[in-house]
């Protein structure tokens, strides 16, 4: 083995690669579970690519053979109906680990300096992943996949000069068809390698500025502790546990994760009484529904989508980590969360009061917590500092910062 | 701790109420027990030939794929007439004569139970929804003004004899509750030993987890020959 080694190490530094980036990579003691997200989405990307990939070799992407090439992959392909659940249970558990993934990412600050990049690669990735969905979601060619991709498409008709054009070019004709399917089908077979490709970058970007930890005060080096054997055991439990969940969901209720009305093979004369994407598209889908004018509401759902890669600049506040020193920002985050939670709700209620006011009301609020955030993280330093209750390391790596900047600016 | 169970609480809401996502109208589903055993589903498909299958195709149903619900391959020779083994269940009724008949084509059974909130329970509340109105006309609870006849003559049957009626058609639900997955045995049989292969593997993952996070437990300087 070690012959082998040294003989590869000749030609290509992998020695060197597993020392830098697994048993000589120092990682912050402290990582608590919320730091297992990250790996968990990288699991969910593998499986979706390989079960994908066994998929797409029955799958028939034409509107005469898409829905019945679905059907003999669940009754006469070998396990194919495996295949086939594990993938549409884990379009829902890959949104479900992003979205703890940036759930423990907005808590604790981990947008802040000096990981914008990691933010901002992790906001694409966001969308490429939104995007892979949604065209998955047509594959299948039930009355749902249809008639939302109907909807979906036909809004960027709103958008001004260009609309129209637009329309017809996501949807290669005047309307969702063959060609629609067509290339939906080869986008949703590319986008995930260019989120692989975006995920090593993600990584790179990682391993440049190294984790972020829970109490947000960068941690001293001597009380790092190498990635193996530490967080490869760690992040495997994860693993497993995860799989229970997401396999118990697999093997015991696949169904509830796909809509009664898309085992209905689509018919563009039928419309269903009613048009709801899945769940992970809701809050968003609230957000756009509130709002009556449709290029306003396409924008405003743009936004909330996107608004996340401001963070590192709207969170003025110099208090390092996020909730963890902050009360007022660990508060506001909660109460954002449950707006997120109100807002999926709606998404899936019919378009008529109370519900539109609700999702008015809340899609003020969901943008209140960004757009307060200057002032607030602030106001909140300010007062915090005032009330003297900060530990004494917080102090001490405000104050280096601050020498930091002072002398780069002097320099 | 009381965000994460916040969070926690709030997840777990979501994904046990996310069937509900799916809004349909609504329907008062009967309070009835849908047997999934393929007894009851071999009972069911009798019925379904005999009486849907006038109308209505099950097109991802083979004739051979009756042999799974217990059906011997004589049984089948003797149901599937001229067709094949390899034939779909189709209907009896060409498409051109249902449309004319009903102003549309009956749809195919074989996912109905899936394409219903409610599933095979939906069915058999459909199926023993009918009743006669005011104006003697017989209509139905589930899906009123349907134009699907009431083949079992419920709406007019009292008695022991609307009690076998029942019974035939919880059969039909219990078929067509097969009919839309029949894989569904064999993945809860699967579904035993991949989660208890893996809950046993979690056990260990912890154990050695636990062994080896013990080497920096309580030490200030965990790493010392790297720095």
């Amino acid at each position: 083995m070690k012959g082998v080694m040294a003989w590869i190490d000749e030609r290509f530094p992998l020695s060197a690669i597993i020392r830098h980036e697994l048993t000589d990579y120092p990682v912050p003691r402290n990582l608590n579970y919320w730091w297992n997200f990250g790996s968990l989405a990288g699991l969910m990307l593998v499986i979706q690519i390989l079960t994908g990939l066994f998929l797409a070799m029955h799958y028939k992407a034409d509107i005469g053979m898409a829905f019945d090439s679905i059907e003999h992959m669940m009754r006469d392909v070998n396990y194919g109906w495996l295949l086939r659940y594990i993938h549409s249970t884990g379009a829902s558990a890959f949104f479900a680990v992003i979205f703890l993934h940036m759930g423990r990412t907005l808590y604790y600050g981990c947008y802040r300096k000096p990981r914008e990049l990691m933010m901002w690669t992790g906001q694409i990735l966001l969308l490429l992943v939104m995007g892979a969905a949604f065209m998955g979601y047509l594959l299948p060619w039930g009355q749902m996949s249809y008639w939302g991709a109907t909807v979906i498409t036909e809004l960027f008709g709103a958008l001004p000069v260009v609309g129209e054009s637009i329309v017809i070019l996501l949807r290669g004709d005047f309307v969702v068809g063959d060609a629609t399917l067509t290339r939906f089908f080869v986008l949703h077979y590319l986008i995930p390698f260019l989120i692989a490709g975006l995920v090593v970058i993600h990584l790179v970007a990682l391993h440049t500025v190294k984790s972020s930890n829970p109490e947000g005060v960068p941690q001293p080096e001597k009380d790092a502790i190498p990635f193996h054997p530490y967080y490869t055991l760690k992040d495997f439990l994860g693993v497993c546990i995860f799989l229970i969940i997401f396999l118990g969901l697999v093997f015991y209720s696949p169904s509830s994760f796909i809509m009664a009305d898309n085992n209905v093979p689509a018919d563009a004369m039928k419309t269903p009484p009613s048009i709801v994407p899945e769940w992970y598209f809701l809050p968003f889908y609230a957000i756009l529904r509130a709002i009556p004018d449709t290029l306003s509401g396409v924008v405003a759902m743009g936004v909330a989508t996107v608004i996340f890669a401001a963070l590192p600049f709207l969170d003025r506040s110099r208090i390092p980590g996020g909730g963890r020193f902050r009360p007022v920002y660990r508060w506001s985050f909660a109460a954002f969360v449950l707006v997120v939670i109100a807002l999926a709700w709606l998404g899936a209620q019919a378009a008529e009061e109370p519900y539109v006011t609700l999702s008015r009301i809340l899609s003020v609020l969901y943008f209140a917590f960004f757009l307060t955030l200057p002032w607030v993280s602030r106001w909140e330093e300010k007062w915090l500092l005032q009330r003297g209750t900060l530990p004494k390391e917080v102090l001490d790596y405000m104050e280096s910062e601050e020498k930091k900047a002072n002398n780069g600016g002097q320099s | 701790m009381k965000n994460t169970q916040r969070i926690l609480c709030a997840l777990g809401l979501i994904f046990s109420v996310s069937s509900v996502w799916a809004a349909a109208v609504k329907v008062e589903l009967a309070d009835v027990e849908i047997d999934k055993s393929y007894e009851a589903a071999k009972r069911g498909a009798e019925t379904v030939m005999a009486l849907c299958m006038s109308c209505h195709s099950l097109k991802y149903i083979r004739y051979k794929h009756l042999m799974d619900i217990g059906y011997s391959e004589d049984e089948v020779n003797a149901v599937r007439g001229a067709n094949d083994m390899e034939a779909p269940l189709m209907a009896m009724m060409p498409p051109a004569g249902a449309k004319a008949a009903f102003g549309m084509v009956p749809p195919d059974l074989s996912l109905m139970a899936k394409a219903r909130v409610g599933g095979a329970l939906y069915v058999y509340t459909l199926m023993a929804g009918y009743y006669t109105d005011e104006n003697d006309q017989v209509d139905n609870h589930a899906m009123p003004g349907t134009k699907m006849p009431d083949v079992f003559g419920y709406a007019s049957l009292k008695g022991a004899d609307r009690q076998a009626a029942e019974q035939k058609i919880h059969d039909v639900a219990s078929f067509l509750h097969w009919t839309q997955d029949p894989k569904e045995k064999e993945r809860h049989e699967l579904g035993k030993y991949v989660l208890g292969y893996l809950v046993l593997l979690s056990i260990l993952a912890y154990l050695l987890k636990k062994a080896v996070w013990a080497r920096i437990k309580g030490r200030t300087h965990p790493w010392p020959d790297k720095h």
